[in-house]
């Protein structure tokens, strides 16, 4: 992803992590960040949106953080039904190619 | 613009008790609600923007969270009872007036609907400028866009029929019906037809100034 390579020399903010400066490919950037506390901050706030690559690898990719609710529901022996939910922050990545092609990560 | 007690209009709240009878008004200034004719939509509204004195926006606040209905008066429209709903968003600030040794209490409540950013298959927006619109559905839902596309939206919307005009007053407000997953397809399957284009440019998406004066 050159573009981060390159506002990261000017904007110091966008560099939170060492591991930010190997972001080379936006579609590789779930490996790159892995999900620990901190991390998705630059992306869900909409500071690197924009247009990557080149030639047909060209594509525009947005970023947004989702609320994700997880219900589960368990049977105890008294014939008690327990139902937790687990509600948790996913960042969703969409992108278009030049192409067409349309995709969204979570 | 027209002078404040043109363009301004009344939020009226009563409530009857067993032996007394409460009933506030307060200048409206902002207001966004269903279009009145709708039917299904039962008087919802989306947002108002009160000023008043202290005792007044108090009480309006408490009516607010406690789901009442609203009488709105305006000028040259008629009357409508609006509520805002369940679970609505209220903030309330306080504005200093030249000459005036009181200041004045202002209140913006925001319906549950407009406040939260979950994808509901319905965005509710303030203005019906294009590059607005496909700005802040980009932001709300997530979605890759420029705003050279702007106009390609905004035509796909209304062929579509996507835009459904809202009641509005100091506003142009429209609801924009369509989920992420729909806009993704619509914007893949134009950029396939070549017709919108991915700019050649890396670099950030330059929306622009979208503040009131160039969007109006």
């Amino acid at each position: 992803m050159q573009l981060l390579h390159e506002r990261c020399e000017d904007e110091t903010m966008l560099v939170m992590r060492p591991s930010h400066k190997d972001s080379t490919c936006v579609f590789n950037i779930r490996h790159v960040l892995s999900p620990k506390r901190g991390n998705g901050q630059v992306e869900c706030s909409g500071l690197i949106n924009g247009i990557f690559g080149s030639g047909e690898e060209r594509h525009i990719a947005a970023w947004k953080s989702k609320k994700m609710t997880t219900k589960t529901t368990e049977e105890e022996p008294d014939g008690t039904t327990i139902i937790r939910e687990r509600e948790r922050f996913v960042q969703e990545l969409s992108v278009v190619s030049a192409s067409g092609e349309t995709g969204t990560l979570e | 613009m027209k002078n404040a007690h043109e363009r301004f209009g009344w939020l009226e709240f009563e409530k009857q008790l067993r032996d007394t009878r409460t009933r506030i008004r307060v200048e409206l200034d902002q207001f966004i609600g269903e279009a009145a004719e709708d039917k299904e939509a039962l008087g919802a509204c989306h947002l108002v923007s009160v000023v008043g004195n202290d005792v007044d926006i108090g009480a309006i606040w408490a009516a607010i969270a406690g789901q009442e209905w609203f009488t709105i008066s305006r000028p040259e429209v008629s009357e409508r009872r609006v509520t805002l709903g369940k679970d609505p968003r209220i903030f309330r600030g306080t504005i200093a007036v030249a000459g005036r040794s009181r200041r004045v209490r202002h209140l913006v409540a925001l319906s549950a609907q407009l406040a939260e950013d979950t994808d509901v298959g319905r965005t509710i927006l303030c203005r019906d400028n294009p590059e607005f619109v496909l700005y802040q559905i980009s932001q709300r839902l997530g979605l890759p866009a420029h705003p050279s596309w702007a106009a390609w939206f905004w035509t796909a919307l209304q062929e579509k029929g996507r835009i459904q005009p809202l009641d509005g007053l100091g506003y142009r407000p429209i609801a924009v019906v369509g989920s992420k997953e729909e806009f993704l397809e619509w914007i893949g399957a134009a950029v396939k037809a070549r017709t919108v284009v991915i700019p050649d440019e890396a670099g950030l998406i330059p929306w622009g100034p979208l503040n009131t004066l160039t969007i109006s």
